[in-house]
């Protein structure tokens, strides 16, 4: 139901202004501009990738069922927008006091890797603590094993210390939790010759939907970086599994070098140049530093005046389609690069869609 | 040359065993000596250490030809878990950049894994031949033979790349060849004087059982029955995924003292490797699954293997039976057999040859290509054009070599008569066909065998074989209330709440 949930929120939000595909890309966190884009622009950057696995077929079974009980409705002239209905908001509104649709802080607060460094690190010292420095780990991701190889030589090589400091922690952090979430998450931990459980088998001992699963580790796993980062000194140890704290981690390799030209206060043109690529595409670029970055200049490509003006335009629509706000402007002198840049920096999201 | 405890001491301390099972010690021997070696060891007897040990112990680079990507990286992981780690798979699942990565350091590896098709690529000879190859192992070698029951082309051209590296030692390695697959494999490698070391495969503590029942209906209420009665380490073999998966469903919930659960090809790896280890550590008591469950697992107390499908050959059944037992005490075989079950094998059979319609049309599409002077498209993207699935096109590409039409994905003819070429490969089919079939027929004739199972079962490979230690089979008077195996006092899952169970987890060390 956490899953449903989470798709009827983001076609909540969204309305009609994007094919029903947005959500699932939001979801599986498709790094495209557009889907960042969309991200920020609705709200919902806390859902933002909070399904990497997610599978096209069960997605689209999920809106069929959807469909089928009414929650949501195809558009009557175009078939791959879909709005909510009425029975829809009343079916969320109860859910969602069921569900801890609430836990996900979003990608650009948490660290993606978090959950499996704890997981390799639990099956680590329970292991050299039996004297065991042959187990197959859990994963093999060198971004996890060099991690936690860096905690054993720098941090601790007395088990003992470890696992009490971290039981201590993990305790605190888990009795926040419900029962059935807490018992999910201990099941799934791997230790001395004791291997945890798979998500089909913790979807069958806790007849959950199997979708849930991992979207609830998801879930429990940001809530659980929230609230170490909320009280740091009550949570020396796991405090050092965060490690990504860095919202430029969402920006993607290429766009990074543009900023990094831009930085160095090269122009649009010039970074065409150096680059050899078109226009266009370094200011696809310039977007989606806009959207993530604090301090992008703004004022640089759109005077303030010109904010002005768009900014009511938008509000004039109520809407995010980039065509209509350019009908809705009279100045010839704006293009759309400047209008999706101003929504990029538009403190946007729940205040407008919930109107 | 090491002496004999300098064998052992060095197996103690790289393996953590202090003694060679049977045969590991003569074939290691000829192999340090360097010579060709042909080495046929019953499933489960550590068949690998044959060329871990001397790739350890030898100057030099171990080349290991293996046909299962799954087992290739199960054996990586494991060397690399004892702390063996110049070791290295290379398929198709590694990316081509890491691949070229880890071919710039070839030399610093003590033992690659590669799987058959790689191997055809020049890149990756051009590279293997500027390093010392110390060893090389074709590991399930009843792969190169026609007659084998896991016939694989690229096997028949491992004689080539043998001969390009510059003739370093062989070892042949299998577990299951008839004397006649023996014979292909000498040949095919090109090996005259080779030293035959062949072991019985037979397994005196294996008790073999055929059981006949009506319909699935009756196999549920005997799995049930056993289960109930014997709490034990147990394998059961199905024969598609759907079916053991709902098996398992079913049992689960009839059954709630018992622990089960499901394997296949089609779970995500993680899943899968959890599934093992929990069986491996006793966590879970039954496992139902497909033949993708078995191969390279250690573990040595498993007592019962049940067949709820039975394979579509003597040699897929030996090795499966196989995993019970391993620690020579008391085990059980049983198939229950229904004769309405014969369909299932010949289905896959014929999914694993193209039908004469499927080739008409591949053959059509490639002659375009050929006409069109293109090149075909690459091997992940030709199975939806071609309309055919990964073996279907091996086994046409193999064709495509064998007759110099193409090499690699280009073409190496410019005129061609693909009429006889197509009435030829569709003769060939049919032979293939024809001999998948009659190792069907085997199976079943055994399976419906009134007289003593053991002989029959193992006749074709072996003159002999050993006394039961216990009761022999079904056609001997078996009885199954007779049958009191060893019943390790399985851990029962106390049902902690999360609290005690992460104290335990953490703090004790153990949990159960």
């Amino acid at each position: 139901m956490l899953f449903e949930a989470l798709i009827i929120k983001c076609i909540q939000q969204i309305k009609l202004e994007r094919t029903v595909y947005a959500t699932y890309h939001l979801l599986k966190g498709k790094k495209s501009i557009q889907t960042l884009h969309d991200a920020k622009l609705y709200g919902l950057e806390r859902y933002y990738g909070v399904y990497p696995s997610l599978d096209k077929r069960l997605f689209d079974s999920k809106i069929s069922l959807l469909l089928k009980c009414e929650y949501i409705v195809r558009n009557s002239k175009e078939e791959s927008f879909i709005t909510i209905t009425t029975e829809g908001i009343d079916w969320f509104n109860q859910t969602k006091k069921q569900v801890p649709i609430h836990y996900f802080y979003g990608h650009h607060n948490t660290d993606a890797f978090f959950f499996e460094r704890l997981l390799l690190v639990i099956q680590t010292y329970t292991n050299i603590k039996m004297n065991n420095f042959s187990f197959i780990p859990i994963t093999e991701k060198p971004e996890i094993t060099n991690w936690v190889r860096q905690l054993y030589r720098n941090v601790g090589k007395n088990p003992e210390e470890i696992l009490s400091t971290l039981y201590d922690e993990l305790h605190e952090l888990l009795i926040t939790f419900t029962d059935l979430e807490a018992s999910l998450l201990v099941d799934r931990f791997t230790g001395y010759k004791y291997y945890g459980m798979s998500v089909d088998q913790l979807s069958e001992k806790y007849e959950l939907p199997i979708e849930d699963v991992p979207l609830l580790f998801m879930g429990m796993s940001q809530k659980m970086q929230q609230l170490i980062k909320q009280n740091q000194s009550a949570y020396p140890l796991l405090s050092l599994f965060i490690v990504n704290k860095q919202s430029t981690a969402l920006i993607t390799k290429t766009a990074q070098q543009t900023y990094h030209f831009l930085k160095q206060g090269y122009n649009i043109g010039d970074i065409a140049r150096i680059r050899k690529l078109k226009e266009n595409t370094i200011q696809d670029h310039l977007v989606e530093i806009a959207l993530h970055e604090p301090e992008f200049p703004l004022s640089d490509y759109v005077t303030v005046q010109q904010q002005d003006m768009i900014l009511h335009a938008i509000k004039e629509v109520g809407t995010y389609k980039l065509k209509v706000i350019m009908e809705a402007i009279d100045d010839t002198t704006i293009n759309y690069f400047q209008i999706r840049l101003v929504l990029a920096r538009m403190e946007r999201g729940e205040e407008y869609a919930t109107n | 040359m090491l002496q004999t405890n300098q064998l052992e001491e060095k197996l103690k301390q790289h393996f953590h065993y202090s003694t060679f099972r049977k045969g590991q010690r003569e074939i290691i021997e000829d192999v340090l000596a360097r010579k060709d070696v042909l080495g046929i060891l019953p499933t489960g007897s550590g068949k690998s250490i044959c060329y871990q040990l001397p790739a350890l112990l030898q100057e030099g680079t171990t080349i290991v030809v293996s046909p299962l990507i799954s087992l290739m990286i199960d054996q990586v992981k494991e060397l690399k878990a004892m702390n063996i780690k110049r070791v290295v798979a290379l398929n198709s699942f590694v990316d081509p950049s890491t691949r070229r990565k880890i071919y710039q350091n070839l030399h610093q590896y003590k033992l690659i894994y590669v799987s058959p098709e790689l191997l055809q690529q020049n890149e990756i000879l051009r590279h293997l031949k500027q390093i010392n190859v110390s060893l090389f192992v074709v590991d399930e070698a009843h792969c190169i033979s026609q007659w084998g029951h896991e016939f694989r082309p690229d096997y028949l051209k491992l004689s080539n790349v043998i001969e390009l590296l510059g003739n370093p030692p062989v070892l042949a390695l299998s577990a299951t060849a008839t004397k006649l697959v023996q014979d292909d494999i000498v040949n095919s490698l090109n090996l005259p004087n080779v030293i035959k070391h062949i072991y019985p495969m037979d397994r005196n503590n294996i008790m073999l059982t055929v059981r006949e029942v009506m319909d699935n209906h009756e196999k549920l209420e005997i799995l049930q029955t056993i289960l109930t009665d014997y709490k034990v380490p147990t394998i059961i073999y199905f024969s598609s995924r759907i079916a053991a998966e709902e098996v398992s469903q079913h049992l689960s919930k009839h059954l709630k003292s018992h622990r089960i659960s499901y394997y296949h090809g089609g779970m995500e790896a993680s899943d899968r490797v959890a599934i093992q280890q929990q069986f491996i550590n006793n966590q879970l008591d039954v496992i139902c699954c497909t033949s993708a469950f078995g191969m390279g697992i250690n573990k040595n107390d498993i007592r019962l293997v049940i067949h709820y499908h039975f394979p579509s050959q003597i040699e897929s059944y030996i090795q499966e039976i196989g995993r019970a037992g391993r620690d020579g005490h008391s085990s059980l075989s049983m198939v229950l057999y229904s004769r309405t079950d014969a369909f299932l094998p010949k289905n896959m059979i014929e999914n694993e040859l193209p039908s004469e319609e499927q080739l008409n049309f591949a053959v059509r599409v490639i002659k375009q290509y050929h006409e069109n002077n293109n090149g075909l498209p690459t091997d992940e993207n030709i199975l939806p054009i071609l309309n055919l699935n990964e073996i279907q096109w091996r086994f046409l590409r193999y064709q495509l070599e064998k007759h110099d039409i193409i090499k690699g994905n280009m073409f190496q003819v410019t005129k061609m008569n693909w009429e006889r070429f197509l009435e030829y490969v569709n003769s060939i089919r049919k032979d293939r066909l024809v001999l998948k079939e009659d190792k069907l027929t085997e199976m079943i004739r055994w399976l419906n065998e009134r007289r003593c199972l053991r002989k029959h079962l193992y006749k074709n490979f072996q003159e002999s074989y050993s006394k039961p230690i216990e009761q022999c089979c079904s056609s001997c008077g078996f009885s199954l209330e007779k049958w009191q195996p060893i019943q390790n006092s399985s851990k029962q899952d106390i049902q902690l709440n999360w609290e005690k169970k992460l104290q335990k987890l953490l703090l004790h060390g153990e949990i159960g």
